[in-house]
């Protein structure tokens, strides 16, 4: 990953290589049914499915919600119905939660079809240390150090709040490397961080199928892929998107 | 094992009929020799013989300058013609075997543009289709790219030869990938055969001699890779005078030496090349606060070096190297950097047994590697990559008499491939990971039959035995359907494991039916067993190569081709259409998301499928007058299917093009003025485009409904190219080249993204990235010739 934005960096270095916007005409397919599950050990957080449906790629909008779709959430034994809360398909339920070393089942139906996904609650690992770092081009970048657990095979996913908002960010991490090191993950989002922005950072202890779906999705935005794929999701039939039931460590940083 | 010898069987019955059959000859007697370019000893590669009167009698000089022609006792005029040379003719009374070496002289360039004869049509007889021979001489007239004449980049406009993308010297032929070319310097295999990123080949095409390119239906002898072998033979260097010649360019500067070891006994040759477009890096400004460039690394250089020595009247040897390196590196709060190169040795050893007897022996090393080394907050590691072969090649050709030719060998080669080694220098932060090394042991047997029953019909059967044996000490895995390893085994040192066997057998028939008219038909199996994984657009010089195993077959490609070619308006035009047909079996893809560096169990992220091409190549070319040059269309499809993609249906490769289209014209103004054009012309790549877009985690995602369902733009370029020779004395020559690459400013699309508008991320952007605008380049050209101490001094060149 890292090694093709150089490549592509040194193809612009020799080249001045130049960017144009162009229109092509593209298929408009489906619409696809779009699932995103999460279900955190973090009491405060309630259970959240996003139900919704890709749009065209020119549209205005990125997606359409699906309504009166049937959500449930089981841990084998007990299941929990979550509730439509708003018209923007978001399915909410205040009363499960993850707890370490179960495995949650998800169901949705919706549209005459039904969709199941399984995800398993790791052991949280402990964020050490947050820093400013700055990238290359000096835009401002923050880095944050974990102890990753000896001896075992962890998935890491990271979350990021700035100033209360949620932001989106795709990074995630494995150990195949660093076993047992204390690691460091840099965090480059699509936007820079400001001075005195209060950064509240999580650190998600994922299972691999997520993991996985992540790798994938961020495949995809590399400029140099061959081929671009829809990510590998947990979810069955056919749908985008993930089901993540995760543990969960946060802390915060007021960035310098 | 009991395949092996099975096989072993046949092949020696099979050479027991060729030897029976060459009992059976007659009271004759041979004529043999070599042919060199008077002017600097070189060998004239592909010189025909042929006996004046009896049209369809004669042979073609062997890659080493040898020939042999044996014919009833009698009296006969040899002919000796190669293009560009003036033909000799030798009257000879043929009553005993005799050696004849023959030196032409460069034809002047007046006389070269009259020079018109009858039996220049050996294009229509010869039994071998699918074939190129690029001219040097024209090579240096072509407009070049940067400056730097590349036979790479000539060799894509030819018919059935497509660049991999823009200023790429990566190519597909007739629907192949990339790494199913077989590319060789001097018998050595070079696996990456780009510098900088592709923008240039590995080859400095001053040290080249000769370059031919098989298009799938290579000879017999050479095997390994499904689509073409494109064989190039280093110059010996001038074995009469002291020859420096240099070219100084923008970005890069060259410089030769040749000369005699021994006065017309053995010579040599160095080259060297480098360039330095880091130079220039300190002047690109800072954007965005960025100064990275300021600490950059950015150049490549390569050296070829060979010496020939003539033992005796029988014997040759030959020594010949290649090295090259590219590095590149930024430093900074990250640093990163890259550095890898190829590196070759042969030894060759000629030898005449008999008049009709020729043998090579060679001993061949290669390697290939890279190092990257990634300094920063996360990591301080290091990943190496290295493969390495030993060959040793033993060849034979038998001249039979004037209708039967033989060729036969073995090729035996040792692979060692250490996939990307992870070295952290900070154990405090990453762990080694150290892959397993793959050892293989790869073995070709065989035997080619040439055959002219008459002076129309020309027939060329070979048989190639391959075998390939995954060797220990290695671990060898098994995988599950789901791709998960379910056992593994430890193979010791001097074990063999899984061994592929292959017959490939190779077949040319050639009718001249009417004296500028000929139709040849072709079929040709060829396997593969080193495969290239690549999941970047433009190929990337850490793109991992695997060995056939347990789990991964050999390739297989068959290519059926059928021909027609015509020589008009004197031989001076030549014109061929050729069809083919190419199925492809074993061809390896990788499954979505998998992850192919630094992984003991690449092999459970591969999957496997087959693959179809097929086109029709059109190829008009004007061989003589001031005004020279081809036109070269191809039409054709590229497909492949995989049962993980596209629910198992065929679509397009990405190199699937419908029309390419190459015009090259030369015309010579003055003696001393050419000028020379280019036009490029081809159907955009097949691409995967979105066809729609969803919300995930609060980013915007695309979604992908089948691989390459899209196309990129068209592609189309015209250069331009000028060549002054200023003036020029008998021992110092220079001269001027001037090119414009891109003469119109096309932008031809390079990448094409689609994502979010930063400010707006409703709206949805397609953003199309474009290399070059136009690029110009000037290369001084020079050559001092140390004056010979005889008093008659021969021109060169």
């Amino acid at each position: 990953m890292y090694s093709r934005l150089f490549l592509m960096a040194i193809v612009a270095l020799i080249t001045g290589a130049c960017q144009e916007k162009i229109n092509i005409k593209l298929k408009n397919a489906g619409p696809y049914v779009v699932i995103e599950g999460n279900l955190s050990d973090n009491i405060a957080e309630p259970a959240r499915v996003f139900v919704t449906e890709s749009a065209d790629y020119t549209d205005t909008v990125f997606f359409h919600p699906l309504h009166d779709a049937i959500v449930t959430i089981s841990d084998g034994l007990l299941t929990d119905t979550l509730k439509e809360f708003n018209a923007m398909g978001i399915y909410l339920s205040p009363n499960i939660h993850a707890v370490v070393g179960k495995s949650y089942k998800l169901s949705v139906f919706v549209k005459g079809q039904l969709y199941e996904s399984v995800s398993a609650v790791n052991p949280p690992v402990a964020i050490d240390s947050i820093y400013k770092t700055t990238s290359n081009s000096n835009k401002n970048r923050l880095s944050f150090n974990f102890r990753d657990p000896l001896g075992v095979t962890n998935y890491y996913k990271v979350g990021i709040q700035v100033n209360g908002l949620e932001r989106g960010v795709n990074i995630v991490a494995d150990d195949r490397l660093t076993d047992g090191k204390l690691k460091t993950v840099v965090v480059n989002p699509g936007f820079e961080f400001q001075a005195n922005d209060s950064i509240n950072l999580s650190l998600l202890s994922v299972d691999q199928g997520v993991y996985t779906y992540f790798y994938t999705l961020n495949q995809n935005t590399g400029r140099n892929s061959g081929a671009p794929a829809n990510p590998v999701s947990n979810i069955t039939n056919g749908a985008l998107g993930y089901f993540n039931a995760y543990s969960v460590t946060t802390k915060k940083f007021i960035y310098p | 094992m009991r395949k092996i010898k099975y096989s072993l069987h046949c092949f020696l019955l099979a050479v027991f009929i060729f030897t029976a059959q060459l009992l059976a000859a007659q009271t004759s007697f041979t004529i043999s020799g070599s042919v060199t370019d008077a002017g600097n000893g070189e060998e004239l590669i592909g010189t025909s013989v042929t006996v004046k009167g009896s049209a369809g009698i004669g042979t073609v000089a062997n890659g080493y300058g040898f020939y042999s022609l044996t014919l009833p006792k009698g009296n006969y005029v040899i002919v000796y013609h190669y293009l560009g040379f003036s033909d000799i003719e030798k009257d000879i009374k043929l009553e005993s075997n005799q050696q004849i070496n023959v030196k032409l002289q460069q034809a002047q360039r007046e006389l070269k543009q009259v020079e018109i004869s009858a039996h220049k049509n050996d294009n229509l007889k010869k039994a071998e289709m699918g074939v190129s021979r690029l001219d040097m001489k024209e090579l240096e007239r072509i407009p070049v790219f940067f400056g730097e004449r590349d036979i790479l980049k000539s060799i894509q406009l030819l018919p059935g030869v497509k660049s991999a993308g823009e200023g790429n010297s990566g190519f597909n032929v007739r629907g192949g990938g990339t790494d199913q070319n077989l590319i060789l310097l001097d018998e050595a295999p070079v696996y990456n055969a780009s510098h900088l990123l592709g923008f240039f080949s590995t080859f400095n095409s001053d040290a080249v001699k000769d370059v031919t390119l098989y298009k799938g239906n290579s000879p017999a002898e050479f095997g390994g890779r499904l689509s073409s072998t494109l064989d190039i033979k280093m110059k010996e260097g001038n074995d009469k005078k002291y020859v420096i010649s240099a070219g100084i360019g923008i970005v890069s500067s060259r410089l030769s030496i040749e000369g005699p070891i021994v006065k017309e006994k053995g010579s040599f040759i160095i080259t060297g090349r480098r360039t330095y477009a880091d130079a220039f890096l300190p002047l690109i400004p800072a954007r965005n606060g960025n100064t990275s460039f300021k600490n950059s690394t950015l150049y490549f250089y390569d050296i070829n070096a060979k010496a020939n020595y003539r033992i005796g009247k029988k014997d040759r040897v030959f020594l010949s190297g290649y090295f090259g390196r590219d590095k590149f590196g930024i430093k900074n709060q990250t640093s990163f950097s890259i550095d890898y190169g190829n590196l070759t040795g042969t030894l060759r050893w000629n030898h005449i047994f008999s008049s009709k007897l020729f043998s090579n022996t060679s001993f061949i090393v290669n390697d290939f590697d890279y190092t990257v080394e990634i300094n920063s907050l996360f990591a301080d590691l290091k990943i190496r990559s290295v493969i390495f072969d030993y060959n040793f090649k033993q060849d034979f050709s038998y001249y039979s008499n004037a209708k039967n030719a033989f060729k036969f060998g073995l090729l035996s080669t040792f692979h060692t491939i250490q996939p990307g080694n992870v070295v952290s220098n900070d154990t405090a932060r990453a762990n080694r990971l150290s892959l397993t090394k793959k050892y293989g042991w790869e073995n070709g047997i065989y035997v080619q039959h040439e055959w002219t029953p008459n002076n129309k019909l020309q027939v060329s059967t070979g048989l190639r035995l391959s075998t390939f044996s995954s060797t220990g000490p290695s671990t060898f895995y098994t995988y599950n359907k789901e791709g998960v390893a379910t056992d593994s085994t430890y193979m010791k040192l001097g074990k063999i494991g899984k061994t592929h066997v292959n017959w490939e057998p190779r077949f040319t028939l050639s009718y001249n039916f009417l004296p500028d008219h000929s139709i040849k038909f072709a079929y040709a199996r060829n396997t593969q067993n080193v495969h290239q994984l690549s999941n970047s657009l433009i190929g990337s010089p850490t793109d991992q190569w695997i060995l056939s195993s347990n789990n991964v077959k050999p390739e297989i490609a068959d290519q059926v081709s059928l021909g027609y070619y015509l020589n008009f308006w004197k031989n001076r035009f030549e014109f061929s259409i050729e069809g083919y047909y190419k199925h492809l079996w074993n061809q390896i893809d990788y499954k979505n998301g998998a992850v192919l560096r630094a992984n003991e169990l690449v092999e459970s992220q591969l999957i496997y499928g087959t693959g179809r091409a097929y086109g029709a190549e059109f190829f008009l070319k004007k061989k003589t007058g001031k005004f020279t040059g081809w036109i070269s269309y191809t039409f054709s499809r590229t497909e492949r299917t995989f049962k993980e993609i596209n629910d198992g249906k065929y679509y397009p490769a990405k190199q699937d093009r419908t029309h390419d289209l190459s015009v090259v014209l030369l015309y010579q103004v003055l003696p001393r003025l050419s000028l020379s054009a280019t036009f490029v012309f081809y159907t955009g790549n097949a691409v995967t485009f979105p066809s729609g877009k969803y919300f995930v985690n609060g980013t915007i995602q695309n979604v992908y409904t089948e691989r390459n369902g899209y196309r990129m733009p068209n592609y189309h370029r015209l250069d331009f190219g000028l060549n002054y020779d200023l003036k020029t004395r008998k021992t110092f020559e220079h001269s001027i080249a001037f090119s414009i690459y891109n003469l119109y400013a096309r932008k031809n699309a390079y990448t094409i993204q689609f994502q979010p508008n930063k400010d707006d991320p409703r709206q949805s952007e397609i953003i199309m990235t474009y290399l070059f605008r136009i690029v110009p380049s000037l290369t001084y050209n020079l050559k001092f010739t140390v004056p010979s101490s005889k008093k008659k001094v021969t021109d060169v060149q």
